[in-house]
């Protein structure tokens, strides 16, 4: 027993003294293999990624318009769910008043429906891009996390290139994944590991119901990756089974239509497409 | 009252001159044509009382204010931090003379002993024991008492409190009143007293007096670092942590300033304790106004709340749920307690409210979001990710009566529906009888964007006119 409980202390003393060589060294806190990548499970996207999204870095995910938001905003959050999957830490999730008043704000039933349990998110509010930074670093120093999500409007002048540098050095000090999330941004160069470009796409079909609205799509592009090519892909997600998939080609949408009453007079508008045949009511 | 104007209040001349206060100005004026006058402005002078009553905390934190331009200070126990009673009141009346004002304290057994000795005597310390004695020969307004009673008793012949302090108390009750014998029994000590402090007292506090004021920051944070060791050591005596600190800074000019830290779990590390100053100092952004100095430093505990000795694993790891309570602390104390929170769950159907942000500090119970009865994971999900907390009007076009819009027009840009799935019909809750049912439709439109609109009354029954609104976005 006493040597059992011996063996045992000495492990832990080894692991915290190595632990503590590599932060004097300055490398990452080792984590296991496995945990150092979030893989989509999708193979030529995986290869792409050498893997997956390195877990120690930070990632920046944007989007052209404001009404283009909610799709990267999904997209952030399904890769919080897949890191939830594997990692029972929590998340937190640093959002600018001015993004919140532009795209509405997380919605808990919804975040729930999609897969994210909300109790395991803590929501900062900030007022000004100062305070999202500072929330922002401060949260990827803290162990405690598994992820930070921050969402801003634009580009901001505090978030330059030295900001993200310290941002990427704090995710990589301690493990913690960084997702920038940017309303309305356009391309810049940057530091993080892979930047991302998201537009919506029509929802793929759920069993064959044409007319109904199916699982979340969206267009990626991955527009910069610091250690691989690049590349557009439509994903799909199943918030059952918690996973990503390739979407089919988007069917043409077609737009509601209905044939107007007044058909039947002469010059009807070109909105109201061919007419073929009435049948009057009365 | 007689509508003439009078003297509410005399400087030391004035006194000297033989005016008192009640004396008409006409009268003042015809015995000193020179006579200065400024009007009365009570708002002010409470104002100042109320700054004064801030300062004099440094010698106790039971202040209370007295009618009259006064403060009654409760320094039980406190008068061997200053060398004594009389060192006590003389520290008092130096520091007041040196702002400017003219001041008379007396210390003395009870609250009524020690007004009336101030105000009616020259004594600055009433001995234990002698407050008859003293009282006796002083006017009946010593008492504390309204000026109708007075008037009254005067009439009456009464105008000492010794001569009624011999008299059998029922009559004197019957005819005047019983706060007359309330007060005469206050005064004397027969019965308890107690002042009613204008903040609440904490349960705990540490403070340190410096003969040199101090002004540097680096200063000002090393005693707060020896304050909060001092107050871990109280703390972890009786198995409590701080939930809310407050730091005064009293300034030699009177000045107090006041800062208050709240946290969501119970602290009593220094280091913690200095990190949620420091980050509410950050934040606030105020340059650090010393003024000439600070004399005196006291930080206090508020609130308390039960906190066991913090384990340590073999390995020597810190807990890492200390580490996420400590960032939400510090992220409070820098941004405003009101900005971070956790998103709950609400019994409630009508959407807006089936989830509540919860504070960081709220520790009402929290409801769960488990799955609804109907939600399977195979179907489509049926709420938005992201919910505006006002829905948003849209000009849409729709067919009557329980039709999907075919078109709409959100925020000035024009979308045409793809798909649309719905209505799901939320009825507003029976109690309310004013609101509306709403129809709810998930709709996604040519380029892929998904949004959940509603439309506000059912065509016909409720409204005429109904109106569409658009309350969500879906990823």
């Amino acid at each position: 027993m006493a040597m059992h409980a011996r063996a045992s202390m000495a492990r832990q003393a080894f692991a915290r003294l190595s632990r503590r060589i590599a932060e004097i060294e300055g490398r990452s806190v080792c984590l296991p293999a496995h945990r150092a990548r979030l893989p989509f499970s999708i193979r030529p996207l995986d290869a792409m990624l050498s893997g997956g999204l390195r877990r120690d870095a930070l990632h920046e995910i944007r989007s052209t318009t404001t009404r283009d938001s909610i799709a990267a905003a999904g997209f952030a959050v399904a890769l919080l769910v897949r890191l939830g999957m594997g990692d029972h830490r929590p998340f937190l999730l640093v959002s600018e008043a001015d993004a919140l008043g532009e795209a509405g704000h997380p919605y808990g039933p919804g975040l729930e429906r999609f897969g994210l349990d909300p109790a395991k998110l803590v929501v900062v509010r900030s007022r000004r891009p100062t305070e999202t930074l500072w929330v922002f670093e401060e949260a990827l120093r803290c162990r405690a996390l598994a992820a930070v999500l921050a969402e801003i409007r634009g580009h901001p002048r505090q978030l330059d290139l030295t900001a993200s540098r310290r941002l990427a050095l704090r995710a990589r000090e301690s493990g913690v994944m960084g997702l920038l999330l940017r309303q309305a941004g356009a391309a810049e160069p940057g530091v993080a590991a892979t930047r991302w470009h998201v537009a919506p796409r029509p929802a793929a079909i759920l069993d064959d119901f044409a007319a109904g609205i199916g699982r979340p799509a969206w267009r990626l592009a991955l527009e910069c990756n610091r250690n691989g090519p690049t590349g557009i892909f439509d994903l799909e997600w199943n918030h059952g089974s918690r996973a990503f998939a390739l979407a089919e080609p988007a069917r043409p949408a077609l737009p509601l239509s209905r044939a107007s009453l007044s058909g039947d007079r002469p010059h009807p508008s070109a909105d109201a497409g061919t007419i073929m045949a009435f049948r009057r009511a009365s | 009252m007689k509508s003439a104007l009078r003297l509410a209040a005399l400087d030391e001349r004035a006194r000297q001159l033989r005016l008192h206060p009640g004396q008409a100005l006409a009268d003042a004026r015809a015995m000193i044509p020179a006579l200065e006058t400024a009007a009365e402005d009570c708002t002010a002078d409470r104002v100042l009382l109320e700054s004064l009553a801030d300062w004099a905390e440094r010698y106790t934190p039971l202040v209370a204010l007295d009618a009259d331009h006064g403060l009654i200070l409760d320094i039980t126990g406190t008068a061997h931090l200053f060398g004594g009673e009389e060192a006590l009141v003389a520290d008092l009346c130096t520091r007041l003379t040196a702002q400017g004002f003219f001041a008379r304290a007396a210390i003395a057994d009870t609250p009524g002993a020690a007004s009336a000795a101030a105000r009616f005597t020259e004594l600055s310390v009433v001995p234990a024991g002698t407050a008859a004695t003293m009282l006796a020969p002083l006017p009946l307004a010593a008492l504390r008492l309204d000026r109708e009673t007075v008037s009254a008793m005067d009439r009456v012949g009464l105008k000492r409190i010794g001569q009624i302090a011999a008299l059998p108390r029922a009559p004197l009750a019957a005819r005047f009143g019983t706060m007359l014998i309330r007060r005469l029994d206050q005064a004397l000590g027969l019965e308890e007293e107690s002042i009613a402090p204008r903040r609440p007292v904490a349960p705990l506090s540490a403070e340190r007096r410096f003969a040199e004021p101090i002004a540097r920051e680096d200063d000002v944070a090393q005693t707060l670092a020896s304050l909060a060791a001092t107050l871990a050591a109280s703390l972890e005596a009786r198995g409590l942590g701080a939930r809310a600190l407050e730091l005064a800074l009293f300034r030699v000019d009177g000045f107090v300033a006041r800062t208050v830290v709240a946290t969501s779990r119970p602290v009593r590390t220094p280091k913690l304790v200095l990190d949620l100053f420091r980050e509410k100092f950050a934040g606030l952004g105020e340059t650090f106004d010393a003024g000439f100095g600070f004399d005196v430093i006291r930080l206090a505990v508020n609130a308390t709340a039960p906190q066991n000795p913090a384990q340590i694993d073999l390995a020597g790891d810190a807990d890492s749920d200390a580490g996420l309570g400590q960032l939400i602390d510090r992220i409070g104390a820098r941004l405003g307690p009101a900005r971070v929170g956790r998103i709950v769950a609400e019994n409630s159907h009508i959407p807006e409210r089936a989830e509540r942000f919860a504070l960081a500090g709220d520790d009402a119970p929290k409801e769960n979001f488990g799955p609804l009865p109907s939600f399977d994971p195979d179907s489509a999900i049926d709420r938005p990710l992201r919910l505006f907390t006002r829905p948003e009007p849209v000009e849409a076009i729709a067919e009557v009566p329980d039709g999907p819009p075919v078109r709409f027009r959100w925020r000035r840009v024009l979308y045409r529906v793809a798909r649309a799935e719905g209505p799901e019909r939320i009825a507003a809750e029976w109690w309310r009888n004013d609101d509306l049912t709403r129809d709810y439709f998930r709709v996604e439109d040519i380029s892929g964007h998904r949004f959940w609109l509603f439309r506000e009354g059912l065509y016909g029954r409720e409204s005429l006119a109904p109106r569409w609104y658009l309350h969500g976005v879906f990823a």
